[in-house]
């Protein structure tokens, strides 16, 4: 059978390369095997996600076998040997998914759907202001049934009016109507035991019955987040303070909705999404200024290292946010490696830790959009570098101007699948609007940090910050007024799978007319990542 | 590198000045005139008023923190005082987004109408105006206070206001400029309003009117606004279940001439005065 298998895949009348022989030269390099086996935990975290579970059993159990068997085979070649591992990385990953998934089975929330029932239990997130609403997230214990208490499990997410008391770590208790949420949600935690899988709209009778009831280091985490939220207002107006926020934090509640509108037209949105970009920018920033400081390369890699987990803390290690981090370290990580092909090793780990960590990632489209727009980095820019009808422009234009054409395409098929729109002055106003994110970052990151001791100095701050934002916001809006700025999909998920397959065919073109691409960009790894100012 | 450091600094510069060119010829263009903003804000009320030398008057602040951000892209960059905040009655869809702007604007002085209806959002208002030190007014009929040549005239809430509807508690005010004058009416019924034609008659008369209750048909009778007899209607309101603006409301505004705006329509409606007469911006 396996003798079979092996000439059927050795057949010259393959146009492409044998499967066998490229899995020979990914079993010969160390590097590759890491890559393949990080794909595949990937994949199969990302089918998992798409096959509802009993459908994904068949493929799942054959897969299982065809690896048993190719891994207990006695003198199993080294190419077999890397297959069935690969298929055990993609079975881990299926699995890892599955069990984030509760079951609507008694003792559950689920099983009370459509019910209205009294709820006990802990708020797990920091308390998210929305436009017209809180929402947190309530890890449950208790189920009042008549006059006793009935243990129960779930993670549930509450909306309670504007400026309500309820903190992190309280114990309460609330009456609401429990609905299943169509998908449950990525942004409880970075990493995750239990999906958050109920919503409750309008709960009823909330009652506090505890307070600190969370863990200690979360708590002073919340509170330095709050803290930064709270000088990010104090030194800034509306919507400033919220478009801050979301550049800084990836907070995007509390944006107002036009803002959103706007970003939304205008294809801008990812820069309020907490995408690793946004981060790396800033790491990258600093990075560049520390040799200025007489500080050694590899100290000032430290000192980025430790700025990004005093950034995980200031954004109280919201799940966007450490996940963004995570992105920007290793984009960084791959700026030193040096080529572009390392540098996707390094972004396909990143990718592999942080769906481990909460398998519900991959549907969360921040991160989609981070993934999506380093791999446009990645292997389009160095493209448009390369290309001589470019070659033309500006120096100073070409930079910005291929990373945010390479990040904007590279997204282009997940923002057609979410948003259901194509913005036609998409790659103008990013283009425009992307090399001003650091900028802004940069400004309103010192102006609430001085808000943070001295409230009047933040203030005079604040104007610089307040200049640069306006001028954002204003160009976000102006762009968005124009006639016919995006255009509506009929079928967003066939537009966007097109668009996807088209992007992959165009790159094999080009990248089969230069043999060998990954090491013949002209662009070295390091410039890709360290020069790059897009976003996704 | 450097090149682009200084493409990123070079488009900065000229973001800023295309983008706050317009606004800050507006500033000065509406300096030494009043002039009134009906925020749209969605289902709800948020009014700014700001007095020729630049105070600012905001009555509501609508259901939630949309009006914060509406105050923000108004006011000046170092503006952030509100001179006066009127509650005109404790509805969520009136107080909510003014506990929002409290929490990031110094309120001076805060008008309410006195009818408490108790609830948790009420809770947090109090609360909040008794952490500033806060001592909030309680206004009646026939109070006038001038504030940079501005007059507010208090018509409502009656001291023997015996209706259970906090609507019918609102706070109304005219606010005269000149020879210029709104009503706004906050969430009056027409029970209200046919106290307000005893009590003031032809007082009521104005430019511009704040549609009761954002358009709902227990409002704005014929009778009543024939007496306000204005030129320009502004309905406050969004998406809602309740039918507002209702048919009957529009057809009684259509009767009294009155060309009407609407927020969810024509979103944020913004008019100034030189105390001569009213134009819309």
């Amino acid at each position: 059978m396996l003798r079979v298998f092996r000439e059927y895949m050795n057949l010259s009348v393959f146009r492409f390369e044998p499967i066998n022989s490229r899995l020979q030269r990914i079993a010969a390099s160390p590097s590759r095997r890491v890559l393949s086996y990080a794909l595949a935990a990937i994949a199969g975290v990302v089918c998992a996600a798409l096959l509802p579970t009993s459908r994904a059993a068949l493929p799942l159990a054959v897969g299982g076998l065809a690896a048993c068997a190719l891994a207990v085979r006695q003198r199993a070649r080294p190419w077999e040997r890397v297959l069935a591992i690969a298929v055990a990385f993609f079975l881990f990953g299926a699995a890892r998914f599955t069990s984030v998934l509760p079951s609507a089975e008694v003792g559950h929330v689920l099983a009370l759907d459509g019910r209205v029932v009294t709820l006990r239990g802990i708020v797990t997130t920091l308390p998210e202001t929305r436009q017209g609403s809180v929402r947190v997230w309530i890890t449950l214990d208790a189920h009042r049934d008549g006059r006793s208490l009935a243990p129960i499990r779930g993670v549930i997410q509450l909306f309670l009016p504007l400026s309500s008391p309820e903190q992190y770590g309280d114990r309460l208790e609330f009456s609401c109507r429990v609905s299943r949420l169509e998908r449950p949600s990525a942004s409880v935690s970075f990493f995750a035991r239990e999906a958050g899988t109920a919503s409750c709209a309008s709960p009823k009778n909330v009652r506090i019955l505890a307070r600190g009831e969370g863990s200690g280091l979360l708590s002073a985490m919340f509170a330095a987040r709050t803290e930064f939220r709270t000088a990010i207002d104090r030194v800034l107006p509306e919507p400033h303070a919220s478009f801050l926020a979301g550049l800084l934090l990836g907070e995007q509640g509390a944006i107002p909705k036009d803002v959103a509108e706007a970003a939304r037209v205008t294809g801008t949105t990812h820069m309020l999404a907490a995408s690793g970009s946004n981060t790396g920018v800033i790491a990258r920033w600093l990075f560049a200024l520390l040799p200025l400081l007489l500080i050694r390369r590899t100290r000032a890699l430290w000192v980025v290292g430790a700025f990004l987990a005093g950034f995980v803390v200031l954004s109280g290690a919201s799940a966007s946010v450490v996940r963004a981090a995570v992105m920007a370290a290793v984009g960084l990580l791959a700026a030193l490696l040096g080529r572009p092909s390392r540098a996707f090793s390094a972004l396909a780990l990143a990718a592999a830790f942080i769906v481990f960590a909460n398998p519900l990632a991959v549907w969360d489209v921040g991160f989609q959009l981070s993934v999506a727009a380093t791999v446009g980095l990645i292997v389009i820019a160095p493209l448009l570098d390369a290309s001589p009808r470019l070659a033309r422009l500006p120096e100073a234009l070409k930079r910005p101007l291929h990373d945010t054409l390479a990040a904007t395409v590279a997204t282009l098929p997940v923002i057609i699948w979410h948003f259901g729109r194509v913005s036609i002055v998409s790659p103008f106003a990013n283009v425009l609007l992307v090399p001003l994110v650091p900028l802004g970052m940069g400004v309103g990151f010192v102006a609430a940090s001085i808000g943070l001791i001295a409230a009047p100095l933040g203030t005079m701050a604040g104007f610089g910050a307040w200049l640069v934002l306006s001028g954002m916001l204003g160009l976000m809006q102006i762009f968005a007024a124009i006639p016919g700025a995006s255009v509506q999909l009929v079928a967003p998920h066939l537009f966007a799978l097109a668009s996807a397959v088209a992007l992959a065919a165009w790159f094999m073109r080009r990248a089969r007319q230069r043999p060998a691409h990954a090491e013949e960009f002209n662009v070295s790894g390091y410039t890709v990542v360290d020069e790059t100012v897009a976003g996704p | 590198m450097k090149n682009t450091k200084r493409y990123t600094i070079f488009l900065a510069g000229v973001v800023i000045a295309v983008v706050l060119a317009p606004s800050v010829a507006r500033e000065i263009q509406g300096a030494g005139k009043l002039r009134i903003y009906f925020f749209n804000v969605g289902q709800g009320d948020a009014i700014l008023i700001r007095t020729p030398h630049g105070e600012d008057i905001v009555i509501d602040g609508g259901p939630d923190r949309t009006a914060l951000a509406k105050l923000g892209s108004t006011l000046p960059f170092f503006d952030r005082d509100i001179e006066l905040a009127v509650v005109t009655h404790p509805h969520a869809d009136h107080l909510a987004g003014l506990l929002e702007i409290g929490k990031r604007y110094g309120l001076r002085e805060v008008w309410e109408s006195g009818f408490s209806v108790g609830n948790d959002l009420e809770d947090a208002w109090n609360e909040q105006l008794r952490a500033r030190s806060i001592a909030a007014r309680v206004v009646r009929a026939g109070e006038v206070v001038s504030r940079d040549g501005v007059r507010l005239e208090v018509l409502a809430p009656f001291p023997e206001n015996e209706s259970n509807n906090p609507n019918d508690a609102s706070v109304v005010i005219r606010l005269v400029y000149g020879e210029t004058e709104v009503l706004l009416t906050g969430d009056v019924t027409a029970a209200v309003e046919e106290k307000l034609l005893a009590e003031w008659g032809n007082g009521l008369d104005a430019d511009i009117l704040k549609v009761g209750h954002h358009g709902s048909r227990d409002g704005s009778s014929r009778e009543f606004l024939r007496a306000v007899s204005p030129e320009t209607a502004v309905i406050s309101v969004g998406e809602n279940r309740y039918g507002h603006p209702a048919f009957r409301t529009m057809k009684h505004l259509e009767e009294a001439g009155a060309t009407v705006y609407r927020t969810d329509r024509d979103g944020d409606v913004e008019f100034w005065s030189d105390g001569k007469q009213f134009w819309k911006r």
